[in-house]
């Protein structure tokens, strides 16, 4: 995993999908477990949302959950918004905002 | 066209993430001149055009499909990788690759734009949708743009006529390769690299002082809107109902005034043309009409949506699951089988003469008036010429 130096990480890092609606939280690591993603296994989950932006420091907000199970959360990044299934944002490792903040 | 003149046309391709605004800029570059077929043995879409730049050289664009890497997660991915890296079997390699970034979104695209310039290949920066980015406030400097990532970069708004034109001129501008670049030695990069490109893609937006506005709130309140559980499915259904009364109300209008023009066209075809050979062309209508219509019913297909549902749409419904016919293949399957049931109806002793057509066919008026048996008589001449034509089986 690739991770922030430490002083910048005041909270424990947790899985994005664990965030609700309104949550902001800055951008820890990708877990890499060889997770494959679409029909053609050549990459992987990690190597795919750090291609999409999900990479140490950057902000997110999640924007929204679909009823029932949040499965797929609206997260924005950046400038872009994406939808992730609960599997590819369990990939993602966040620190809360107000938690970086405290 | 001549061999000479295939051999110096430019090969170039588009290649782009996902709503960079690719199609827009092949549709603005090539205009109507395009070919869509699919790759060999698989679904995936090929577009390709051509064009002719202001030097009067000419260009054979390639649409790749759209993607955020060339480490692929789908077979269209895979499509575009192979195509930039000339592994495509009969497929040569592009001289050119075009880059197209959405200028408001530099931050997602520009790590791809990266990864192309890595392993190597001629390209440029279609630095697209700049108009959009200016009016939305980013600050955006394509010159520092170009100099950081050391490939050209150009402006382009394909939204807006002549946009792509400083594209073609700066490729014309601009000596470019023509020998196409193999690629042998790739391989997809680990996340180690991924996050490194990404740092540089960060490192670069900084050092050329790129800035993003502020989110507009009118778009954060319609994200909040369009998402919500009840009201996202209430806009939605409110978009279809607008869709379903545009073709079922709606199109009513424009449907009356084709139907008027069409009527007057043939009036005036009626009144200009000798009655020879507009009968002829008729009687001819009419065959092939029904055989495109015999290819619809025996594939099974909507008989509502004639001219929806072409040959063309036919054929590419079948190559996806895997039966090639070219709609040349689809007519004459489509005669064979018209003509074979009219062998069917003769042994049934079936003859089109004009004894055998009903009386009242000539006593009820037409919206034209009455129908003339001379003239159905010298159709029917017409087409007992065209039935003694086809070879017994």
């Amino acid at each position: 995993m690739t991770t922030l130096p430490p002083e910048h990480v005041l909270a424990l890092p947790v899985a994005l999908s664990t965030l609700r609606k309104g949550d902001t939280a800055i951008v820890i690591g990708v877990r890499d477990d060889h997770l494959d993603v679409g029909d053609e296994v050549r990459s992987t989950l990690a190597q795919r949302l750090l291609e999409l932006g999900f990479i140490p420091g950057e902000n997110l907000e999640v924007i929204g959950a679909i009823w029932p199970g949040d499965d797929p959360i609206a997260v924005r990044l950046g400038r872009s918004m994406f939808a992730l299934r609960q599997r590819e944002a369990a990939a993602v490792m966040v620190a809360r905002a107000k938690d970086t903040q405290s | 066209m001549s061999a000479e003149a295939a051999a110096s046309e430019l090969r170039l391709a588009l290649v782009g993430v996902p709503n960079s605004g690719k199609t827009a800029l092949f549709n603005r570059l090539t205009g109507s001149h395009q070919k869509v077929a699919n790759y060999a043995g698989v679904t995936v879409e090929r577009k390709e055009g051509r064009f002719i730049g202001s030097s009067g050289r000419s260009y054979r664009l390639l649409d790749l499909p759209g993607t955020y890497s060339l480490t692929p997660t789908s077979l269209d991915e895979a499509i575009t990788r192979d195509a930039v890296l000339g592994r495509l079997a009969g497929e040569r390699p592009p001289e050119v690759v075009i880059c197209v970034v959405d200028a408001t979104n530099l931050r997602l695209n520009l790590r791809l734009v990266l990864e192309l310039k890595r392993i190597g290949v001629p390209m440029v920066v279609a630095l697209n949708m700049s108009d959009v980015a200016r009016a939305r406030g980013f600050r955006l400097d394509a010159a520092a743009l170009e100099r950081e990532v050391g490939v050209p970069v150009v402006e382009t708004v394909a939204v807006a006529a002549g946009g792509a034109r400083a594209l073609v001129e700066n490729l014309e501008r601009r000596g470019l390769p023509d020998v196409p670049q193999e690629h042998p030695g790739y391989r997809d990069p680990t996340p180690e690299e991924v996050l490194e490109t990404q740092r540089d893609a960060r490192r670069i937006l900084g050092t050329i002082g790129y800035r993003e506005p502020a989110r507009q709130r009118v778009l954060q309140r319609l994200d909040a809107i369009v998402m919500h559980p009840v009201l996202g499915l209430a806009v939605l259904a409110a978009l279809l109902f607008a869709v379903f009364q545009a073709v079922f109300s709606w199109a009513a209008l424009p449907m009356s005034m084709i139907d008027t023009s069409v009527s007057w066209l043939g009036n005036f075809l009626h009144a200009t043309l000798p009655p020879g050979p507009l009968r002829s062309l008729l009687v001819d209508g009419i065959i092939a009409g029904e055989a495109e219509r015999i290819v619809q019913t025996s594939t099974a297909i909507c008989l509502f949506a004639r001219g929806v549902y072409d040959l063309e749409t036919i054929s590419r419904a079948l190559g996806s699951v895997g039966i090639k016919r070219s709609t040349g293949q689809l007519r004459s399957m489509g005669e064979c089988i018209y003509w074979e049931r009219v062998r069917l109806r003769e042994r049934l002793g079936f003859q089109a003469r004009l004894d055998d057509v009903p009386r009242r066919f000539f006593e009820t008026p037409t919206p034209r008036g009455l129908l003339d048996p001379q003239r159905v008589a010298h159709m029917l001449e017409i087409y007992q010429a065209r039935r003694a034509a086809v070879p017994a089986r």
